[in-house]
């Protein structure tokens, strides 16, 4: 269970994070979505125990993570652009991590070699950018981590590996239940990875939503009648959105699918048509309810 | 969790060494070089090896040392630290489950090794070659000592710059700013003691600078080690600088965020002490620059805009890392006016400084003089420029009091003047003026008159009993001409006489620049130690003259009318010097000859070396030889007017 409550941090003038509150349950994957400047690595640092926050607090199993040597020998934190000491080799890094972290698993590091097809004698700085990101899920994945915080972790990876990587990652987090925290600027990019997904925009987290229920709780509904519609046929509705083509109106309604029939059918309309929206459909209208424009928040 | 496994990560500790490791070589080779091949290659040249003095372990291979040592422990705090002002190490590192303590702890300890493992085995080299060696270059506690400063130095440069390491995120300025650590302390005083003189009147700034403050800059001290050795004290100082820098280290790198990484200034808190800090710096050398080559107020202040508004924006540059700062110019606006403010109130001596004079009767002593020397080394070789007399201090004093009310900044044909008070409660007070010389002489007389001064300014007053002169010689500037008195019946004549001359000297300073040459007087101070006291032997001292003629002694003791053939005096009209003028000059410039005996003699008791003089008067000697010397308007022979 990773808690953030009223966290804020600055960096001088520059207000990073603004008043940020949001928990992630154990065994499950949170996705924090944002554009580039939105402070989600900044967010990212302060749970990793990096940065220190200015006010609010950041707990892992209701500890502080801040120089909290207990929690962090649990969670390693995957930046965007990534370390490793200089002119090191996979072996030596590998065998760095078995000191730095208890719960190395040299089993699963061998055992990896199938899926990282990589030479661990090879110095990590003269490997491509991708292949860099490889060992470091590599080197990641033998620490057994039980919480792992993701800055845009799949760039650079081709889709095969992105496959293999997500597959472990459900894996982990279905076995051991690990706690993951992945950020992205695409919402097409960890759509089918996230059980929640956060949206952070100039540092304030506007929207939290849960995707199981999200998709089966908003809908697309497409309605006409002889006439004009009847003036209460939506006041009992919770519309997030409405729009005339004609004689057809089109309203996102969120609500039980079945409700939302039954409701309509009442009024007879000529033409009824309920469909369910995709992801990317149910944040252009969540956010646009809150005065957002999703070009200016997600790529 | 134990200590141990707490402090201590195997993981850390070998990255750190596959990471600075080669220093520690590095640093051998380098000790190797400057000292155990070094001396084998001494031993090759007998005369290099027997001009070393033995023990001087400092002196050998000494350039390759001291680079060493001055740049290697600042040169390894960077490397080693390098990790918290790179971003992405930064951030790497601090993610890992390891405590700050412990990062911290285990760098130090890496450094400890690297700085000391190597001296200890070129020690180990000194200690097994010195039996090879055909001479005795060192003992094993020439070594001890070596090892011991060397460590020590290394140790106390490391941990300074650890300590500034955590004010910034850069690693170039982490250089920088560990040279000025160890400079500023020094440097801040003297810009401070060379600047406070232009507002503070009096301001006694020689007295300060006296301090040997270049003492305290480690530099400076251990380039003189062979000079003045190490001492323990200071060792236990270094050792106790170094361990207050790693806990007040530790305590910033808790309180340092991670995030200030490339920054400038690690601590926002602080960013405007070092703009403000940088500029005032700056302005000091600007002011004292300018003050030094032009001493003129106008130039002084022209130096503080000037030089605070070239360190305010470099600091801005270093602090925003950009060029594009020179909109930033309204705190500099409220940084000069407030210099200023403060600068008026130091002119207008708000503080009294200038105006301050201990109450007459608190005086225990008073010291007059042109320099600070005696001031603070009272009694050396004899010389007491102290005053007790009240009549003395009394004319000290009202002098004082007077030289408070001049102009500030004088520079033409001055006199460097210190006054200075021993109070009865042990306090000391200290002025410094430059003079005008007619106020100066004014002044002096009266002070010059006195007894008390006398006996201070002539060695030979305070001789009481002649018993205890050996030899009294009197030598002449001219011809090789000398006395020597050795009879004690003579001596004890010559020196009532010349005690009387002394005591009745009058204050002239013009017929002071005239002089025959010298009188040496030697005396048993204590049983078997003896001691030389000179005086010059001014041409105003008539006793003398006539005691030598008495005893004819006279054309031995210096050229005479006797001895003279001619005088030609020419009318210096040029006011050229007087080495100006050659031979060929005064052969054909027009001018008096004087043949007369009388007159020659007065020529001869006129002449002197006053430069620029009025006339030049050239003694021609019956040797052959000429003399080129001058008179001034003020002082010439009765005949001339």
């Amino acid at each position: 269970m990773i808690q953030i409550n009223h966290v804020s941090k600055r960096f001088g003038e520059l207000e990073a994070i603004k008043d940020v509150t949001f928990s992630v349950p154990k065994g499950s994957i949170y996705g924090l979505l944002g554009s580039n400047g939105a402070g989600k690595t900044t967010l990212m640092k302060m749970i990793a125990g990096i940065y220190k926050q200015d006010r609010g607090s950041i707990t892992v199993d209701g500890e502080p993570i801040f120089e909290n040597i207990k929690q962090k020998e649990r969670l390693i934190f995957l930046p965007d652009a990534l370390y490793f000491f200089p002119h090191t080799t996979i072996r030596q890094m590998a065998d760095f991590y078995r000191h730095i972290y208890p719960k190395w698993n040299e089993k699963r590091f061998y055992e990896m070699k199938e899926l990282f097809p990589i030479d661990i004698n090879q110095k990590i700085h003269r490997m491509s950018k991708g292949m860099q990101r490889q060992v470091a899920f590599w080197l990641t994945f033998s620490t057994m981590p039980d919480v792992l915080v993701l800055d845009e972790p799949l760039d650079g990876l081709d889709a095969v590996m992105r496959q293999k990587v997500k597959n472990i990652l459900f894996q982990d987090v279905a076995d051991r239940e690990m706690t993951v925290i992945i950020s992205s600027h695409n919402l097409f990019e960890v759509e089918d990875l996230c059980d929640r997904i956060g949206i952070l925009h100039n540092g304030s987290l506007i929207i939290e939503k849960e995707l199981d229920n999200l998709k089966t709780n908003i809908h697309k509904v497409q309605v006409a009648f002889h006439g004009q519609p009847p003036s209460t046929f939506l006041q009992h509705l919770d519309v997030v959105y409405q729009e005339r083509r004609g004689s057809v109106l089109l309203c996102i309604i969120r609500g039980e699918e079945e409700q939302i029939s039954a409701h309509i059918h009442k009024y007879e309309p000529i033409l009824f048509d309920l469909l369910s929206l995709t992801l990317e459909e149910i944040f252009i209208y969540e956010l646009g309810e809150r005065g957002y424009a999703i070009e200016n928040i997600l790529v | 969790m134990p200590l141990k496994t707490f402090l201590f990560n195997r993981g850390i500790f070998s990255q750190i060494v596959r990471n600075v490791g080669w220093v520690a070589l590095v640093y051998f080779v380098g000790l190797l070089f400057a000292l155990p091949i070094h001396i084998f290659m001494m031993t090759e040249d007998e005369n290099w090896l027997m001009h070393h003095q033995t023990g001087r372990i400092f002196d050998i291979g000494s350039i390759i040392q001291f680079s060493l040592m001055f740049t290697l422990p600042v040169l390894l705090a960077i490397f080693l630290f390098r990790y918290m002002q790179v971003r992405l190490s930064a951030d790497y590192i601090h993610s890992l489950p390891v405590k700050r303590e412990a990062l911290f702890l285990q760098h130090i300890v890496a450094a400890m090794i690297i700085l000391t493992v190597p001296v200890a085995m070129t020690a180990g080299c000194l200690i097994i070659m010195k039996p090879l060696l055909p001479v005795s270059l060192y003992s094993l506690k020439h070594i001890a000592i070596w090892f011991t400063g060397t460590v020590a130095m290394n140790v106390l440069l490391f941990s300074g710059t650890v300590f500034v390491g955590m004010f910034t995120g850069m690693s170039m300025l982490q250089g920088v700013f560990a040279y000025v650590l160890f400079f500023f302390p020094a440097g801040i005083f003297v810009l401070l003691m060379f600047n406070l003189k232009y507002f503070l009147h009096g301001f006694a700034y020689e007295y300060y600078l006296s301090y040997n403050i270049d003492k305290i800059v480690p530099f400076i001290r251990a380039l003189n080690w062979e000079s003045k050795p190490i001492q323990p004290i200071e060792i236990y100082i270094y050792i106790v600088l170094a361990f207050i820098f790693y806990v007040l280290s530790v305590w910033l790198y808790k309180k340092r965020h991670v995030e200030a990484a490339t920054d400038a200034i690690a601590f926002r808190p602080l960013r405007p002490v070092f703009t403000y800090g940088f500029t005032f710096c700056v302005m000091l050398v600007g002011g004292a620059y300018f003050g030094e080559m032009q001493q003129r107020i106008t130039w002084i202040i022209f130096g503080y805009v000037f030089a605070s508004l070239i360190g305010y924006f470099i600091a801005r540059i270093i602090l925003e890392k950009t060029w594009r700062v020179f909109t930033h110019w309204k705190a500099y606006v409220q940084y000069i006016g407030f210099i200023a403010v403060v600068s008026l109130l130091f002119a207008f001596d708000l503080f009294g400084f200038g105006k301050y004079q201990p109450p007459l009767n608190d005086i225990e002593r008073a010291y007059f003089g042109d320099h600070i020397y005696y001031f603070e080394n009272d009694n050396e070789n004899g010389e007491n420029a102290f005053f007790y007399e009240r009549d003395n201090v009394e004319h000290i004093y009202l002098f004082h009091q007077q030289l408070m009310k001049q102009q500030k900044l004088q520079t033409e044909n001055t006199k460097h003047v210190v006054i200075g008070y021993d109070l009865k409660n042990g306090k000391r007070i200290v002025r410094q003026y430059a003079v005008p010389l007619e106020v100066y002489n004014q002044f002096y007389k009266p002070i010059f008159h006195s007894l008390e001064f006398k006996k201070n300014h002539y060695p030979i007053l305070r001789i009481n009993d002649f018993k205890n002169v050996l030899q009294v010689r009197i030598d002449s500037n001219l011809g090789g001409k000398a006395v020597r008195l050795r009879d004690r019946e003579e001596i004890e004549s010559f020196l009532h006489i010349l005690q009387r001359q002394l005591v009745d000297e009058t204050f002239d300073p013009i017929a002071w620049n005239r002089e025959w040459g010298a009188i040496t007087v030697t005396y048993e101070k204590q049983k078997g130690i003896t001691e030389e006291t000179m005086i010059k032997w001014k041409k105003s001292y008539h006793l003398v003259d006539e005691w030598l003629q008495q005893r004819g002694l006279l054309q031995q003791a210096r050229a005479t009318v006797e001895d003279v053939s001619e005088v030609k005096i020419i009318k210096n009209t040029k006011r050229l010097k007087t080495y100006e003028w050659t031979d060929d000059m005064i052969e054909r410039a027009e001018g008096i000859v004087v043949k007369d005996k009388t007159k020659i003699e007065q020529c001869m008791q006129m002449a002197g070396w006053d430069e620029r003089a009025d006339y030049i008067v050239v003694t021609y000697y019956k040797s052959g030889y000429a003399d080129i010397q001058s008179f001034t308007k003020h002082f010439i022979p009765p005949f001339l007017n």
